[in-house]
């Protein structure tokens, strides 16, 4: 498994950004900065519709995101932080796209069968099925970041040696 | 100069399809309901321009998941800025009554806002503080830029590392030799 620490801690700072900006807004708005506060709900709106009774709660206010977006996102994040002492099992070897596809059906048989009213969603299985994304999601992609990461750095090295000969 | 990095083909056409992919996906009404889903438009679309590149590679050249960031990241790129216009002219800036169709659009969000049961005092600073972005159109421009350039660019290259993993030449090894 190829493995790159600046890559690492790059990718683990954009994570930490956007997983801890979620949670920023019940945090302001507890501190009494709730023009900020909305500020911060607005930078996630494109990304999710936001809905105040599907989103969990800190502080008795909404995150910026719904529950299955942000069990998406904590979950990625987390097995992200896990990915130093997890990289060497097997699984970790970068998901093929079939696989993948297993992890994401959880999620949307929730919302298609919640949709057709076979099925009715609640709180926990949209954050358990987005959990499961998101497990599946960091499993495909930070093995291609990484690969992606030191093979950049390999030819950026290459390049400087033949500037230096 | 690496020879792998110059013979690459063109980056140019699949990140313009990429980008304008992204774009019509965040602007046709009903289609963009599929970015709330983490962004997936974006990254669809920057899936779509990874694609576009893998194909015009020729057979015997090795396609890496960095070719595939780099495609998406663009595509992000170029489609942030038109997206953040294209809303814009979709709110009716190039309007006269630009102020007044952006009122309307703040009111219905901040009634909805309402309904939701939030707390009245945040929904009253909220719209307080949007109020005075719109009262200057640029300032409102330049924040929405700045927010899809984010957004757009950060899942576009999560796209590209998708895309290129998907593409990427599987190398085989060879076959342990016999003793």
């Amino acid at each position: 498994m190829r493995w790159s620490r600046s890559g690492y801690l790059t990718l683990l700072a954009a994570a930490l950004l956007w997983t801890g900006g979620f949670f920023a807004a019940p945090l302001l708005h507890g501190a009494g900065h709730d023009g900020v506060a909305i500020f911060g709900r607005m930078f996630y709106a494109p990304v999710c519709h936001q809905d105040a009774a599907r989103s969990f709660a800190l502080f008795g206010w909404p995150l910026s995101v719904c529950h299955r977006c942000a069990s998406i996102y904590i979950v990625f994040t987390a097995v992200l932080l896990a990915y130093p002492l997890l990289r060497r099992r097997t699984f970790f070897v970068s998901l093929p796209l079939s696989r993948l596809a297993i992890f994401i059906l959880p999620m949307l048989l929730d919302y298609v069968l919640d949709v057709l009213g076979v099925w009715n969603n609640g709180a926990i299985s949209r954050a358990v099925s987005g959990s499961i994304a998101g497990a599946g999601l960091a499993v495909f992609t930070v093995p291609a970041w990484m690969e992606a990461w030191t093979a950049r750095k390999r030819h950026h090295d290459a390049d400087h040696k033949e500037v230096a000969e | 100069m690496n020879d792998f990095a110059t013979a690459k083909p063109s980056k140019l056409i699949p990140v313009l399809i990429g980008g304008g992919a992204i774009t019509a996906i965040s602007i046709v009404p009903v289609l963009n309901a599929v970015n709330c889903a983490c962004c997936a438009g974006v990254m669809g679309g920057a899936v779509l321009g990874v694609w576009f590149y893998k194909k015009s590679f020729p057979a015997d050249m090795p396609f890496a998941v960095g070719d595939g960031v780099i495609v998406g990241t663009l595509s992000g790129l170029v489609a942030a800025p038109l997206v953040t216009l294209l809303q814009f002219l979709m709110l009716g800036f190039a309007s006269t009554d630009f102020s007044f169709q952006l009122q309307d659009e703040i009111d219905r969000a901040f009634s909805q806002a309402e309904s939701q049961a939030t707390d009245p005092a945040a929904v009253e600073a909220a719209r307080e503080l949007v109020m005075q972005l719109a009262s200057t159109p640029f300032l409102l421009f330049l924040v929405g830029l700045l927010f899809s350039l984010v957004i757009f660019v950060g899942f576009g290259a999560l796209g590209g590392v998708i895309g290129g993993n998907i593409f990427k030449t599987k190398i085989i090894a060879p076959p342990p030799a016999a003793n």
